[in-house]
Order: structure tokens, then C-alpha cells, then sequence
């Protein structure tokens, strides 16, 4: 027994480290799935207007986390502009301007179309962080409530959000 | 045409290597003399040639030849000669190549020992066997899927340069001296299984304590110049982080100081011959565990190279195929042991329990560094796992360590404990005064666990030092037959001292600084003098000037700077440290605030010097344990 | 991501640039260093948010000494990260049930040694 345990946990070891090989690197799970999003309180783009969480409930709606200084917002941009058109899929997406300055912001979406219904103001970033924010862009599902139903990591595209968005947004309109 | 000839010689490496193996095994009929012969040549050939692939790489470095891909990535025209010699094993192919020329050189010093001779003269054949066919893996790794002759074109005009966090002295040595302590423990790894297939007794120990005993103290002097460097590098004041790759170094290393004293016991007892093999093939087995973690993407470290999982793969059926052979060969071959008799208080008895302690070390490392990925695997959960776990954990193996330490020094074969408690119950005594005083009155009380620990550190070197202190009244090869253990346990004793003191009572301060500001950490004044530029070969500066004063005499001036390397923008902090053997005093620029301010990072570390003091020591007790015996070869 | 860390890693400042440590007690310095300490930078994954100089580190330190200067207790900034990112951004694993192995292996292994002590009649006669 002594002469084969060895060779047993090795054995383990061995399958085990083949199949994290080819396990893909998961992005960190986000603990806000299934609650409500946390009470804000930020100004509106380009205004003094303050607005909280009241002011953004009632419907199904997307919230984007982006910055004029991330790449990945760029390549997701034109895909966001599309999808606020898509009077089909109808779902509002609701801006957060994260540690950025409302004058290069203003100009970012006048150069590439604004896609948000509404657009706020993140400059100290206390927000994202009360979101779990950790990278741009990041998006969450909320519903009429405000409870997270799902978040995605990274610039979104047509594939992702049908297959990872739109299951949960035909659930939630039954 | 240097790297198409750095190519060829990989080649000729690799046949060299293949027929390092063939050799071994009894296909060729050979009678042993001209066997032994045959394989020694073979194996300096083998060695020989990939010197040669190294020195046309290092060619290619040296003339700035970017139509190599390998050099494009790691060099530039402006980078210092001697970081152009250094940056060869300064990425994945590279480090690689170093690698394998380390390991065949420790072929060849095992294929010119003087250790064998008649009846053991077979583990010398069938060990340079298994020797070569570990290189002739590794050389078919590099070529299929690591090359670094391999070419670029159109090949760029300037190179990416060597990362600046590897533009220091410490890249000359800390590489090369820890990779020599990962290859060596392939030799006692090939000596154990040559052992177990042939002549199945314990004659192989003896021998390859010596190499296990080398292996140890590269392995050792690599870690402590890891630490060291990450200290005055990174700009933090950190010396060790548990990041995987450094619990990769750990692991092997505890297992080695586990197999050096098992073979003791095994050569002079001819007891736990299975347990040293098995330690033998553990410990060479976690070096190839160590390669495959750096090198395959699976684990997020500072230290891992580029990622590839085709790599990983390679490297994973290497080991599958090296450590599950080894362990099916242990396994098929290893004799049933006698039930053992000991009183658990004889000199086998501890050291078995001192070895088991320190396996459980690396265990509980393995255990922590991989329980992440496992949790991933199975639940899709992510977790961290990081020092405040494996500085909780590491204390369970390590105290009854540091204890049994001490009484194991006085221990003696196959006895029992009448006479130990004897000698030890003094020195005992002694420690626990010493430990509180330095504890309570010198440094000021903590928590338990500090005063703990310095009572244990103390007891360390009080009970290593005891045997010599007691033979210099005696004759003198006892004397020198303790003088190395001493060595080492007071090595060990001074590291934990070290280690306790100065996480316990260190201070550190983040702050802001204006010119002619100061700031109070523990009884130190640091303050901000003036900053300046300056100019160096690939780099410009702004350099601090902070004086540092304790009750109001100056102590010393740190410079402390922040570096623009010219082939990249961001800036690289130097840290200004002024240190002497009671304490460091470290100060890290932060950033400009404007008016005049920086942003200072400020810290006093006690005994911290006593953290890399520590290990040198233990290596110079390895040292004499190689060197000076010799002649005593016999008695030991 | 990995090539910014890196870059980021040789800029490697401590420091919340917007405000220093003078308000502090001791106390509440220490309570600040060491938790900023236990806490990942979740830009450069191999750097707690002491050590890293990423914007997001900087963020969640001014934060940390916010709450630091509230009042607040480890346990209760660290249940704040907690909720926001969980257990991955904390490196000391939380207890519970899919970690008991982890926190539970050094009273396992210690077991283990000593049953097989036992077994191989060094210890128990």
C-alpha cells in the first residue's frame, strides 16, 4: 500500500493539472447577481441635475460602465448604438461614465453616436466600485426592479449578447 | 549563421543525449568498462554541445542581430553589454537553454566522480542513463515548441529591450544559481531509480548525498538572492510573496533538506532506504512541477513567462512520463521494509519526524498554491489564496520543526532518551531566558507568537552551536565533523529570528513629503532633502536625496529614484535603502505631486538582513560539508 | 492586461496620491497598511492593492482609508469588498464549506503523521 499511494495521488495530481490546461480563465464572478444594484447618487452628463436609483428603474434595461480611455468601449461602441436602435430587442441602455471628464466624454459621443438612454457621471469612481467594477467595459442586466441579473466583462458584441443576454431578457418579459 | 549553428548544435545535443540513454541499457554489447567509458564521453559531448547553442545565442545578443526572434523580443542596441550576455535566460526559450546546459553539467560532474567504483560502478552507467534521457526530453521540448535560434523576418530595426525589472546585477546570478539547484536534484532523482532497477540497496545514498547536498545549497542561495532582489527591485519592501512560482522554489527546497537528512540515516543506518528514494524522486519531481506552473498559463504569477499551452503540455507529459515512470519503478521495485524498532526519541526516529514535518511544509504549500485552480475546476468558484493563509498555515509543520530541531542535535543512534534530556534541559532553559529578554526588554513585547518564535530561533542556533562549542575541548575531527550542521541550524535559527522580528516590529509609513519635511517612523526622522536629475546609460532619473536621522544624529542618506528607460515610457522606482545588520531602513518614491511633494513610501525593518544572512550560512555549512570531509569520508 | 501590470508593476508606488497618512492614529495606520496588505488588485492579479499602481488599486485605497478613518474594523471594510467582488478579492479564503479542506489540511496532515507514526511502531508501544 505504502508503494502505490505515491503513484495514486500522483495520478490525480497529473489529471488534474492536465484539465485546468484547457480550462479557460474564467473572469471573477460577481457576487451582485440576484440583488438589487446599489443606491447611487451621480449627476447626469454634462449637467448639475443629480439623479439615484429611482430615477433609473421601471423597465428591463442595460447598464454600460464605460470610459473615452478604454479600447475595449471603442470596439463595443458601434455594436451598443445598434442594439439602442433595435426596436425589437427594445431595452434601454443606461450609461455610467467611469473616472472620466464630462467635456471629452460629451465630444467621444458626439464622434460616435450615444446609444444611452441616460448617461451619469463617475468621475471618483465610488460607484463602480459599489458595482463591482473592475475593468471597462463592464455591463449588467437589471430588471423593472433593479435586481442584477446578469453581468458581462469586456466589449459586448452580437454573439455574446444573444447568446448570454437574450435568454434572460425573453425570461424576464414572460 | 550563428543561430543556424546554435540549431545544429541542439541537434547534436539531442543525439549526444539519446545515445547518453542507449548507453545505459544493455541493447549494445558492451563489456562495463568500455560502457562507462562510452557514456562518459557522450555525456561531455552532450554538454559540450549545447555550450555551444548557448554561445551562438549569446553571439546573437551580442551583435544585435533582431533577425533572431528570441533577441528582437529580449534586447536593444542601447541595452549594457553585460545585460546582453544575462538577457539569454532572461525569457522562456532562453531560460530554457540554461536549463539544460546546467543539467548536463551536473552529467558531467557525476560522469567524472570518483565515488565509483566496482559493485556501484553500474549506478554511475545507469543514472548518466536516466540523466540523458531527462535532457534528451527536455532538448526535444525546446526545439518543437521553445527555439530560441528561431528567426524573424522581416526582422525589426530595433529590439523590444530587456524588461527594466530585469536590469539589474542580481539577473546575472539569481537564475542561474537557482535553475543549478532544480536541475542538480535530477542527479540523486536518477541515482535512487538506477538503485532501485539494478543493485536495490542502499550503497546509492552515500553518493548521492553529495549531489543532493548541492542541489540544497543552490537551491537555497538562488531562493535568499530571489528575496533579496525582490526587496531593493520592486520598491516595496517586500521579501516574499507566496506567488506561486516562489512556493515552486520552496517546495523542492524543504524536500531537499528532508532528502539530504534522510540519506544520512540511509548511508551510515542503511535505514529508510524507501523513504530517501522516495524523497529523491519527490524532490526533482516538484522542479518539473515548478517548470510547468511558471511556464504554462495555469497560474497568475508575476514570474510566469509567456503562456502557452502547448508548452504546458509538453512539459506535463514530461513529467507524467518522468515522475509516474519513477514512481511505477519505486513502486514495481522497492523492497518490503522491515517493521522498525525505534525509540521515538533515537537520532532515525527524529530525523524521520523532522523530515516528515518538513514535508508537510511543502505539502500544505502545494495544497494552498493549488487549491484555486482546483476550486475553479470543480465549482467555477474564485477564490484567492494568498500570505495571510500560508503564513497561518506554514506554522503548524514549522514550530514542532524548529523544536524537534534542537533535540535531534543531541539525539544518538538508536538510543533512547535517558541521556538527552540531560544535556538539552540547560540549553533549553537557556534559550527560553534569552528569547524573553530579547522579546520583552530589548524589542519590547508583541503577541505570543513573536515571542514564540524568538525563543525557537534562539533555541536553534543555542542547540546547533552546542556539539562544536563541546569539541573544541575535544579532539578535533569531531570538531569538524559537527562544524557543517552547525553551520546550518545556525543558518536556519538566524533566518526565523529574522523572519519574526521584523514582520513583528517592523513599521511602515505612507506619506507625503515636502522639501526640508520630515516624518517620524518608530525612532527614525526621515527627511526629504532635495530632488535632482540625472542621467544614466538607458535611463534618465529623478533622484532623491532623504536623510535619515535617529534622535536627532544623522544616521545616513538614501537616494532614492525614479527611472524613465528610454525604449519604454513608464517609470521604475529605485528604492533607497540604508542598511546595516540590525535594520533597514527603506524609501520609495511615490509620484510628484506638484509644489514640491512626493508621495514617500517609509519603512524600518528590524533584522531583516538576518533573512538572507541566514541562508548564506546555512550554504557555507553545506559547503564545508562537501569540502572539508574528505579525508573522513568513511565515518561519516 | 498582463503587459500593462507588468509596466505598472515598475512604477510600483504605495501611495494614495490624494492624501497622506498625518490624520491617522497609529492604530488606524497599521489597521490601513495591513489590510490594503490582504487585498488583490483585481488589474494586476499578482499584486495586493498596496503594492499596485493601477487606478482601480489607488480607487479602492482612498476608499479603504475612507472607511479606515470612519471608524471601521477590518471585518467590516473587508465585508464592504466583499459584497462588491467577493471572495477573490480578499487573499485570505473565507470559511466556509467549499474551503474547509484548505483551512482544515494542517490539523489533517497533522493526523495523518500521527497515525502513521503509530502504524510504523515509532510512536505507541
Amino acid at each position: 500500500m505504502k508503494r502505490i499511494l505515491p503513484i495514486i495521488i500522483f495520478i490525480g495530481l497529473f489529471i488534474f493539472l492536465t484539465k485546468s490546461l484547457y480550462e479557460p480563465q474564467t473572469n471573477i464572478p460577481s457576487p451582485l447577481i440576484g440583488k438589487p444594484i446599489p443606491t447611487f447618487s451621480l449627476s447626469e452628463l454634462n449637467s448639475d441635475t443629480s439623479l439615484t436609483n429611482n430615477d433609473i428603474l421601471g423597465t428591463i434595461s442595460l447598464i454600460n460602465i464605460w470610459a473615452t480611455w478604454c479600447v475595449g468601449c471603442d470596439q463595443e461602441h458601434s455594436f451598443l448604438v445598434d442594439l439602442a436602435a433595435n426596436q425589437t430587442i427594445d431595452i434601454p441602455i443606461i450609461g455610467i461614465n467611469w473616472k472620466d471628464r464630462d467635456d471629452l466624454a460629451l465630444r467621444w459621443l458626439s464622434q460616435r453616436g450615444d446609444p444611452y438612454s441616460i448617461v451619469l457621471s463617475d468621475p471618483i469612481g465610488k460607484t463602480a466600485i459599489d458595482f463591482g467594477v473592475y475593468g471597462a467595459p463592464e455591463t449588467f442586466l437589471i430588471d423593472e426592479q433593479g435586481v442584477i441579473h446578469y453581468k458581462h466583462f469586456g466589449p459586448l458584441n452580437r454573439e455574446i449578447f444573444a447568446s448570454n443576454f437574450m435568454p434572460i431578457i425573453k425570461d424576464l418579459r414572460r | 549563421m550563428a543561430p543556424e549553428f546554435g540549431q545544429l548544435f541542439l541537434i547534436s545535443a539531442l543525439a549526444a543525449s539519446l545515445m547518453q540513454f542507449l548507453l545505459g541499457l544493455n541493447i549494445i554489447p558492451l563489456n562495463q568498462a568500455n560502457r562507462e567509458l562510452l557514456i562518459t564521453r557522450f555525456t561531455s559531448i552532450h554538454s559540450l554541445a549545447v555550450f555551444l547553442a548557448m554561445l551562438c545565442l549569446s553571439y546573437s545578443f551580442l551583435i544585435d542581430d533582431f533577425s533572431v526572434l528570441y533577441v528582437a523580443l529580449n534586447s536593444h542596441t542601447n541595452l549594457p553589454v553585460p545585460y546582453k550576455v544575462a538577457a539569454l535566460w532572461g525569457a522562456h526559450e532562453g531560460s530554457l537553454l540554461l536549463w539544460i546546459f546546467l543539467l548536463s553539467l551536473w552529467g558531467v560532474s557525476l560522469a567524472y566522480s570518483q565515488k565509483f567504483f566496482g559493485q556501484t560502478m553500474v549506478l554511475k552507467i545507469k543514472s548518466l542513463s536516466i540523466l540523458g534521457l531527462v535532457s534528451f526530453g527536455f532538448i526535444l521540448f525546446i526545439i518543437y515548441t521553445s527555439n530560441p535560434f528561431e528567426r524573424i523576418y522581416p526582422f525589426p530595426e530595433q529590439g523590444r529591450d530587456l524588461n527594466p525589472l530585469l536590469q539589474d546585477p542580481a539577473l546575472a546570478v539569481h537564475p542561474p544559481i537557482l535553475y543549478a539547484g532544480y536541475v542538480g536534484l535530477a542527479v540523486p532523482f536518477a541515482l535512487a531509480l538506477a538503485s532501485l532497477i539494478s543493485i536495490k540497496d542502499y550503497r546509492w545514498a552515500g553518493i548521492a548525498r553529495i549531489w543532493a547536498i548541492n542541489s540544497w545549497l543552490f537551491l537555497t542561495g538562488g531562493i535568499a538572492l530571489g528575496s533579496w532582489w525582490a526587496y531593493y527591485e520592486l520598491g516595496w519592501g517586500g521579501w516574499w510573496f507566496w506567488d506561486p512560482v516562489e512556493n515552486a522554489s520552496l517546495m523542492p527546497w524543504l524536500v531537499a533538506t528532508a532528502l539530504v537528512h534522510s540519506l544520512i540515516v540511509t548511508e551510515k543506518k542503511q535505514l529508510f532506504n524507501g523513504f530517501s528514494a522516495l524523497l529523491a524522486i519527490i524532490a526533482f519531481s516538484l522542479s518539473l512541477l515548478g517548470t510547468f506552473l511558471v511556464r504554462s498559463g495555469v497560474i497568475i504569477s508575476v514570474h510566469s513567462f509567456a503562456s502557452d499551452p502547448e508548452r504546458g503540455l509538453f512539459i506535463l507529459m514530461l513529467i507524467g512520463f518522468f515522475t509516474g515512470g519513477a514512481l511505477i519503478i519505486y513502486a514495481l521495485n522497492q523492497k518490503q521494509s522491515k517493521p522498525l524498532n525505534l525509540n521515538l526519541l533515537s537520532r532515525e526516529s527524529l530525523l524521520l519526524l523532522n523530515n516528515v514535518f518538513l514535508c508537510s511544509a511543502a505539502g500544505l504549500i502545494m495544497i494552498g498554491t493549488l487549491y484555486p485552480l482546483v476550486l475553479e475546476l470543480i465549482n467555477s468558484e474564485k477564490i484567492s489564496v494568498g500570505p495571510p493563509y500560508f503564513n497561518f498555515v506554514i506554522l503548524f509543520p514549522f514550530i514542532p520543526l524548529m523544536l524537534f530541531i534542537g533535540v535531534a542535535v543531541f539525539s544518538s543512534w538508536g538510543g533512547t532518551g535517558k541521556k538527552l534530556f540531560v544535556n538539552i534541559n540547560r540549553l533549553a532553559l537557556l534559550s527560553i531566558v534569552f528569547g524573553l529578554t530579547i522579546a520583552y526588554l530589548i524589542l519590547g513585547y508583541e503577541t505570543p507568537l513573536t515571542t514564540l518564535g524568538i525563543i525557537l530561533a534562539i533555541w536553534t542556533i543555542f542547540t546547533g552551536a552546542m556539539p562544536v562549542i563541546k569539541s573544541l575541548r575535544s579532539q578535533t575531527h569531531q570538531l569538524v565533523k559537527n562544524f557543517p550542521m552547525a553551520l546550518a541550524h545556525i543558518g536556519l535559527g538566524l533566518t526565523v529570528l529574522g523572519i519574526t522580528v521584523t514582520s513583528s516590529y517592523g513599521i511602515t509609513f505612507d506619506d507625503t513629503l515636502g522639501f526640508g519635511q520630515s516624518k517620524q517612523v518608530g525612532s527614525y526622522e526621515f527627511k526629504l532633502i532635495t530632488i535632482e536629475d540625472r542621467t544614466g546609460p538607458n535611463f534618465k532619473a529623478r533622484v532623491a536625496t532623504v536623510d535619515i536621522f535617529s534622535d536627532n544624529v544623522k544616521v545616513g542618506s538614501v537616494f532614492p529614484e525614479k527611472r524613465i528607460y528610454d525604449s519604454a515610457s513608464p517609470s521604475m522606482t529605485e528604492a533607497g535603502i540604508d542598511s546595516n545588520l540590525f535594520r533597514d531602513l527603506f524609501v520609495a518614491l511615490g509620484e510628484d505631486l506638484g509644489g514640491g511633494i512626493w508621495s514617500m513610501h517609509l519603512q524600518y525593518k528590524p533584522l531583516l538582513r538576518l533573512i538572507w544572512l541566514g541562508p548564506f550560512i546555512m550554504m557555507l555549512g553545506g559547503l564545508f560539508r562537501l569540502f572539508l570531509l574528505k579525508p573522513f569520508s568513511r565515518e561519516i | 492586461m498582463k503587459k500593462v501590470c507588468l509596466i505598472l508593476l515598475l512604477i510600483s508606488t504605495q501611495v494614495s496620491s490624494v492624501e497622506g497618512n498625518d490624520e491617522l492614529t497609529s492604530q488606524e495606520r497599521e489597521l490601513y497598511q495591513h489590510i490594503i496588505q490582504e487585498v488583490r488588485c483585481l488589474v494586476c492579479q499578482n499584486q495586493s492593492v498596496g503594492e499596485s499602481n493601477a487606478d482601480l488599486a489607488k480607487d479602492l485605497r482612498t476608499q479603504i482609508m475612507e472607511q479606515v478613518k470612519k471608524g471601521g474594523s477590518e471585518e467590516d471594510i473587508k465585508s464592504y469588498l466583499l459584497s462588491r467582488y467577493g471572495d477573490f478579492v480578499l487573499y485570505e479564503p473565507s470559511f466556509k464549506k467549499s474551503t474547509y479542506i484548505l483551512w482544515l489540511s494542517p490539523i489533517l496532515i497533522l493526523l495523518l503523521i500521527l497515525g502513521w507514526l503509530r502504524k510504523i511502531g515509532i510512536i505507541g508501544k
